[in-house]
Parts: structure tokens; sequence; C-alpha cells
């Protein structure tokens, strides 16, 4: 296999078997397992926290401890699962290597940097032509972060959450849980409880930051779960886009995700947020697979625009609702999505937009498709309040059926409460017509390359939203993750 | 349970004590137990987390309020002015009174071919007693729990051959002093091949508040058809809280039309069991709100064969501080290949202070379909508006004007004239009201 980047190594792929399904022989440091106060305030110390953040996840652990008690887990996506031990699970497993944090890529542990070579993700010097500032959490900690001296130059912060937290913790604690706070929802309030390291992005006013940032996320441990954190801060007239990718090994045990993504975009600023979630499925026949309930909004202040770009096609399960609160005036909020299930997957997936201020505009295309046993559920939520004056949303979702023992299903929730909006949602579901397909092959490609073609036309308006590298990327694997499902 | 609905539950303990004591009827006996011991475990449905059919409804205003059940309405004779009545003489006219069936207001004799039973007719027929409630399930719906253990009365029709007049059950609640439970209850199959029409209204002469619980089952054999129309009026303090269950043999057809403009909190809960191939459901209706009124549209269609079509339509016009909830759903079962189903709910929204809720959502399991769902909302057209306004027109008669030409996509599918002259009166008694209590909105 070539050492160039993400793509060509993607590309590179054949087989219908998830191709990250490797594990890396890294001695790590795990806590016990189980969830108690104790394990929260040792995950703390490990970072060494000031006294804030802990009473904060000690808060957020009695408030989700609560919620466990009176209501358990939300029940009302259209998922199947058997319950979670939530005493059954690692909560802190670290790269021992990394508890002297590597200053340079000469530090870290070579083997994991094999992993990352493995990954693809162009983390070494010569791949810093690929333009892309990687930092990759590795099981929850954060191990290396690229260009880094290149951005301090812009004054953009970029770094793993726990260094935020040591080197910059007023911005940290004026804006950690002011989108998402630990009482949102249960795994949210997990997250926030014993969240380990995630990444931490700052943009300063009126800069625009020249290269995508991003953020390579991997479970590697078995049994623990990984509960990342992610904040984005782009202050007043700025700019950045943001890339995240994230994969997971071979397992035949269901391993947990819960993230908490926090995005604030203040007066003028933009945020474009793209992700390409490939997360180990499960094997085809519905055994193992990432347990994927990920908590995502932004704010947008005056005039700003927040864009969320998702390639789904990993996980056994995924639920995740990327979300823009249109708090300013004139603010924009953007959802664009692929999501894909086949075999075993089950996906419960959209958005919310939810306009507070005047003139406030949102797009949702979501694109949905369903293989083999899987089930697919757009939810989205578009709310109007009653201070929304001139809101403008308008609303797409088609869902795509491939092969007869699938599920497609949508939900949307249609909230006006101011009589100037205009809001309008359109949806369809069908199967690829088989027009479009004789037509293809009667030109010679074979059928799952005539339905490879048809389904990445029918995503492009979502596929176009993406970085130029990851678009193709995300082609590529809608074209992996189907494979079996035809013919 | 609250210790307040504990209280309230005894009321409904005791009325239901008072109808099973005297249900001389072993099948019905065993129904109204076992819907008791339903509702009796549900209660009235709370609005919750968790409980998606009820997320935008609070019922807990019903809870209290006490109502009675009134055991005396034997064949009431009431003074009513027949044209607040949508009548006509050719019609198979069918009037209950308080939810009992009236033999003095209702036609002495019936087309050839109709076959109605009140409650005393089903106690004695094992056959007909047989098939109540087993369209619409108790086990799953506090409503049609409530009503099958409570209910005074039905009109139990079959049709056995091919009439020409529509079938016309006016379900009237009379003006006296009393705060009532009422539950009407409706039966109607039709044979193979027969083409039928029903109509099923509900008006007050009170305006005292009333709890209405209607529960309507229709059976349509194969190659039958049925149109329904559906009207509700009831004055602005009621809760009228009905549930229609249809099911559908091959080849069937039901159409429905309903006009909601009545009532405090009003809902039209309706699901279509496509159960054979080949049959279609049509499901449409437009309801107009103002005041603090609330209009719940639950509609279902459930594919569960080959080759059926389905389509749900509905328009609101909204004003005052009122609210409209639209929670369409379509189920196309895994083995239901070639369905093709379409959903819609257009919103008019003409005051600051109103609410929509629209929730329409697709549950498909099987891939040879073709599913498409759309829903709007928003004001009158500015380009319209100032069309008609640049002619001369004031802004209320313009307005009033484009909201009547909403709504007359509607009132077309009442395809009796008597009947659309009938929801015509009622929606332009009712625009003037809507738009006292609209907003100017960006007509400048």
């Amino acid at each position: 296999m070539t050492n160039k980047n993400t793509i060509s190594r993607n590309s590179d792929l054949s087989g219908d078997e998830y191709q990250w399904g490797f594990t890396t022989d890294v001695e790590t440091e795990l806590a016990p397992k189980g969830l108690n106060t104790d394990i929260v305030k040792l995950i703390s110390s490990k970072k060494d926290e000031p006294a804030w953040l802990l009473d904060w996840r000690i808060k957020a652990y009695e408030n989700w401890e609560k919620l466990n008690k009176s209501e358990g887990e939300p029940d009302w996506a259209m998922i199947n699962y058997p319950g979670i031990d939530y005493q059954d699970i690692y909560y802190y497993a670290a790269p021992k290597s990394s508890s002297n944090t590597p200053k340079s890529l000469d530090e870290v542990d070579p083997e994991m940097l094999e992993t990352f070579e493995k990954l693809g993700i162009p983390l070494n010097e010569r791949e810093k032509l690929a333009g892309v500032a990687v930092d990759a959490v590795f099981d929850s900690v954060s191990v290396a972060t690229t260009m880094e001296d290149k951005l301090k130059e812009l004054g953009i912060i970029f770094c793993s959450f726990s260094e935020a937290v040591k080197n910059h913790p007023d911005l940290v604690k004026k804006y950690l849980g002011s989108v998402v706070p630990f009482s949102d929802n249960f795994f949210a309030g997990l997250n926030s409880a014993v969240f380990s390291d995630g990444s931490f992005a700052y943009i300063p006013p009126g800069v625009r930051c020249p290269i995508e940032l991003m953020t390579y996320f991997r479970i590697n441990t078995e049994g623990s779960g990984q509960f990342e954190r992610t904040l984005i801060v782009a202050d007043k007239g700025s700019y950045v886009s943001y890339l995240e990718g994230c994969t997971a090994p071979f397992r035949k045990s269901h391993q947990l995700h819960a993230a908490v993504v926090e995005l604030v975009a203040l007066e003028d600023a933009e945020i474009k947020y793209s992700t390409i979630q490939n997360w180990f499925p499960g094997t085809p026949e519905g055994e193992g697979g990432v347990y994927n309930f990920v908590t995502k909004r932004g704010r947008a202040e005056k005039n700003a625009k927040i864009s969320w770009t998702q390639v789904e096609t990993g996980s056994a399960i995924t639920w995740k609702y990327p979300s823009v609160i249109l708090k300013g005036d004139n603010s924009v909020g953007e959802f664009y999505s692929v999501a894909l299930t086949n075999n075993h997957q089950q996906a419960d997936t959209g958005t919310k937009m939810i306009h507070l201020g005047k003139n406030t505009k949102s797009t949702i295309v979501s694109k949905g498709i369903s293989a083999g046993k899987g089930n697919n559920t757009y939810r989205g939520q578009v709310q109007i309040l009653p201070g929304a004056e001139n809101a403008v949303n308008h609303t797409i979702c088609d869902s795509l059926l491939v092969g007869d023992q699938c599920g497609a299903h949508t939900v949307p929730y249609i909230e006006v409460r101011n009589p100037t909006a205009r809001l309008e949602h359109e949806a369809s579901t069908s199967k690829v017509s088989e027009d479009k397909l004789f037509y293809l092959m009667s030109r010679g490609l074979s059928e799952e390359e005539a339905h490879h073609m048809i389904i990445t036309g029918w995503s492009r308006d979502v596929i176009r939203e993406l970085p130029f590298e990851f678009a193709v990327e995300a082609s590529q694997l809608l074209k992996v993750s189907l494979e079996g499902a035809v013919g | 349970m609250s210790n307040n609905s504990g209280k309230k539950m005894k009321i409904y303990q005791e009325m239901f004590t008072g109808i099973i004591n005297n249900e001389t009827c072993n099948v019905l006996n065993v129904i109204r137990k076992n819907a008791w011991s339903t509702f009796s475990a549900k209660g009235f449905p709370t609005s919750r987390k968790k409980n998606e059919l009820w997320k935008y409804t609070n019922l807990n205003v019903i809870e209290k309020k006490s109502y009675e059940l009134d055991y005396n309405a034997e064949n009431l004779k009431i003074n009513i002015d027949e044209n607040e009545l949508p009548k006509d003489k050719k019609w198979n006219n069918i009037i209950f009174i308080n939810g009992k069936f009236s033999s003095t207001h209702s036609d002495s004799t019936f087309e050839t071919g109709i076959n109605f039973y009140n409650i005393s007719d089903v106690r004695k027929n094992k056959k007909l007693s047989e098939k109540v409630a087993k369209i619409a399930k108790v086990s799953d719906h506090n409503f049609v729990a409530l009503n099958s253990a409570l209910f005074q009365d039905i009109a139990f029709i079959e049709v056995s051959s091919q009439i020409t007049q529509p079938i016309n059950v006016i379900n009237i609640i009379s003006n006296d002093s009393k705060q009532k439970i009422i539950l009407p209850r409706i039966f109607i199959e039709v044979t193979d091949n027969l083409n039928i029409e029903l109509i099923e209204s509900y008006i007050n002469f009170t305006n005292k508040s009333q709890l209405v619980i209607p529960v309507t089952e229709i059976k349509l054999n194969p190659k039958s058809s049925m149109n329904h129309f559906r009207i509700q009026e009831e004055n602005e303090n009621t809760f009228h809280i009905p549930t229609t269950r249809v099911s559908q043999e091959s080849n069937s057809k039901f159409s429905s039309v309903s006009f909601a403009t009545g009532a405090s909190i009003g809902r039209n809960d309706i699901l279509a069991e496509l159960e054979d191939e080949g049959s279609e459901s049509d499901l449409r209706g437009i309801y107009i709100t103002h005041g603090s009124q609330q209009q719940d549209h639950e509609i279902s269609t459930s594919h569960k064969s080959p080759n059926c079509i389905s389509n749900q339509f509905y328009k609101g016009i909204l004003s005052g501080k009122s609210h409209a909830v639209f929670s369409g759903k379509v189920i196309v079962e895994r083995n239901a290949q070639k369905s093709v189903a379409t959903q819609k709910d257009l919103n008019l929204m003409l005051s600051y202070g109103a609410e929509i809720d629209a929730k329409p959502s697709l549950e498909i399991y099987a891939d040879d379909v073709e599913c498409a769902h759309g829903a709007t909302a928003g004001h009158v057209d500015k380009n319209s508006l100032f069309y008609l306004l640049s002619r001369g027109l004031g802004e209320i008669e313009a307005k009033s004007m484009l909201v009547r030409g909403f709504a007359e996509e509607m009132l077309d599918e009442f395809t009796h004239e008597e009947l659309s002259n009938f929801v015509g009166n009622l929606i332009n008694k009712k625009i003037p009201l809507v738009l006292a209590e609209s907003d100017t909105i960006g007509t400048t």
C-alpha cells in the first residue's frame, strides 16, 4: 500500500469487509470498569484539571445518575438494542506513553504512529502538503496535533481539549456546556461526567483559518467507551472549516461512543463542520459494532452561519442530530447528510433547527440509504419560535431502499409559532429506478457499478458540500459500505 | 396517578358500575369489562415526555372538569331548527340525541338495503354484538377503551344491497344545563361491490362544556366503497375526541373528508388499514380555528398488502391563539410492495400567538414503493394580497377572499350540494371570526 493520504488509501480498498478493523498493541492504562464519583474524580485528576471542571463533571454525573434511575436511556428513536450495562465499561483508557505528553512527533509511540499510518492519517511532515492539521484522538486521549505552529502565527488555537483546559482555561470555562449543557440529554450527561479528551479550536476575530482543521478518532481498547468532547469557538467575523473522521477495530462486542460537539459562531462568523463517520458497523450477521450516541449542536449569533455536513456509513447504531440554534438575527443553519445502513445497521439521525432570531434561515438536505436488513430513520425538528420574524426553512429528505428487507422512515417535527415564517418540507421514498439501472447496465456497467453511480449522483447535493478530499473519500465509502447489498 | 386523577377515576368507575350492572348481553359484558380494565389502568393520556401520540396536546383541562352520564335520555324529543342540521329529506337520516338513538327525530323507514340496529337489537343478536370492538381495538387506545366501557347506544348498520341516498348519522347534544359525557358509537359494514355514502356530524345546542368521545368502526368488504363526510361544529367549550377505524378488504375504496371547526380541543383520529390487495384510501380534511381552540389530526394509513394506494391531504387555517396539530403517519409493511402513498399538510397561519405542529411521518419496510410527503406553513401570500389590494379591495375583504380560496379546494370535496352548502355556510360564518383575530403581516 502506498503511503499517500486518506484518499488514495481508501480508494485502494476492495472486498466487502470493514477495512479499518486492525487493533494496535499499545500499552494502555485502564481505570477500573464502572462509573461512580471516584472514577469521575480519577479521570479529572489524571488530567490535572482545575477544581471548577471537576465540580462541573461531578454535577453532570449526579444529574446523569438521577436520569439513569428515573427514565434511563431515551427510547423514542427507532432503534433496537439490548440495554447497555453502564457499569461494565471502561471509562478511562489511555495509551500509557501519553502520561508524558509528546512534544513533537518524534516522541510519539512509534507503534501508534504506525496505527495512524494504517489509518491513512496525514500526520507527518510530508503530508502537511495535504493542507490538513490533524488532532488525533486515540481511545479518548489526544495523541498529536499537527501544524500547530503555523496556526499559532494567526492566533488560532487548535489543540487537544486537555491542553486547552491547561493553557486556555478562560475560553474553555466560558464556552464549555454553553451550547450543550450537561443536563441536555442522557448521553450528553454521561459524556460531560467522563469525557477524557477531545479537540478544541478557537479562531480569533476576523481570521479566516487558511487550512482545514481535522480530528481523527479511534477506539482501540476492547470494552472501553469513547467519550470525547469537541469545542469550537469562531470569534467575530472568523471562518473555519473543520473535519472529523472516525474508525474503530473489529470487535465482536459492542462499543459505546458518546461524544459531544459544541460549536459557537459569534457575530458574522462561519463554521463548516464535516464528518465522515465510519465506526465499525458490526459483522454482516449483526455482531458487534459501535453504538454511536452523539450530541452535536451549534449556536449561531448575529449574521453567523453554521453548516453541518455528514456522511454516516459506520456504526451498528447511529443516534445523532447535529443541530443549530439560530439565536442571532440573520443567522443561517445548514444540514447536509447522507446516512447509509447496510446489513444489520440502524440509524436514527437528522437535525434540529431552532429559529430564535429574526430573518433566520435554515436548509436541510437529508439522504437516507437503506440496504440489507438496515433501518434508516430521518428524524428532524424545525422550530420557529415567536420572535423569529420572517424565518425561512426548507427541508428535503429523501430515502432510497435497496433490497426488500430494509426499512426507511421519515419523522419530521415542524413547530411554527410565528405567522411570518415560511416553511416547506418535502420528502420522498423510493427504490432505485429500474429504468436508470437498465440504461446503465445496457452500457456495460455491472449491477453494482450502476447502483453505485446512481446513488452517488443521488447523494450529490450533500457530497458536494464536503471539502474536496473528503468528497472523494465519501463516495468511495458509500461504494464499500454498499457492497454485498446488490445482486 | 395524581390524587386529582384518582378522584376523577372514581367518577368514571361509578359510571362503569352503572352501565355494567344493566348490561344484559354477555358479549357486550365481556367487551365492557376488558375495556374498563384497560381504561382504568391507562387513565387519560398525558402529554408528558414519551407519549408521542399526545406530545402536543394537554388534556389536564378535561380531567379538571366533571362530566355526568345521562342515564335518562331515552328517545328524547327536543326543539330543533331543522335548518341547523346537515340534513335532507331524501337522505336516510338517523339521529342520536345525547348519545342515544331518537326514533322520534330519525326517519321512520330507510331505503331497502339498510339494516339499522340500535343497542337493544344488538344485545339480542350475537352475530351483531360479536362484531363490536373488533376493528377499533380496545387494548391500545385510552378513548376507544373508555367508549367501549361506557357507550349507551350504537348505530349498527349493515348495508346489504345498493342504495342511492347517503346514510346520515347526526349526533346532537341538547340544550340543557349539564356537563355531559357523550359516547357516540357507529358500526357500519358494507357488503361486497356496493358503493355507499356516510355522513357523520356532531352538533350541539348548548354552550356548556361537553365531553364527546365517539368511536366509529367501518368495515369495507371486497370491491365496496364508501364516501365518508365528517362534520364537527360543537361549541368551543366542548372536548371532542373521536376515533375512527377502517378495515378495508381487497379492491375496496375509502374516501373521507372532514370539516372541523368546533370544540375547545377537537381531534380527528383515523386509522385506515389496507388489509388486502388493490385497496385505496383517501383521507382529507380542513380545520379552521380561532381564539384558544385546538384541533388535532392524528391520521394513519397502514399498507398491509401489495398494490394499495393511499393519500392524506389536510389543510388548516389558524388565527388568534389557536393551535393545530397534524400528525400523519403512513406505514408500509414488508410485503406491501407496489404501494403508492402521498401525504400533505398545508397551513395558513394568520396571527401571532397561533401555533402549528406538523409531523408528517413515513415508516416504510418495503422497497418497491413510491411515497412522498410535504408540509408547509405560512401567511397568506404577499403577492396575491398586494394584487387584490391594488385593485381596490380592503384588507379584510382581500384576506377573506384568499382564505376562502384556500378552503375552497376542500369544500369541493363535499360532493352533495346540500352538504357543501351547509359546510360553505359554516366556513362563511367562521371566516370573519378568524380574520378579526388575524394580524397584518407583510402587506407593505
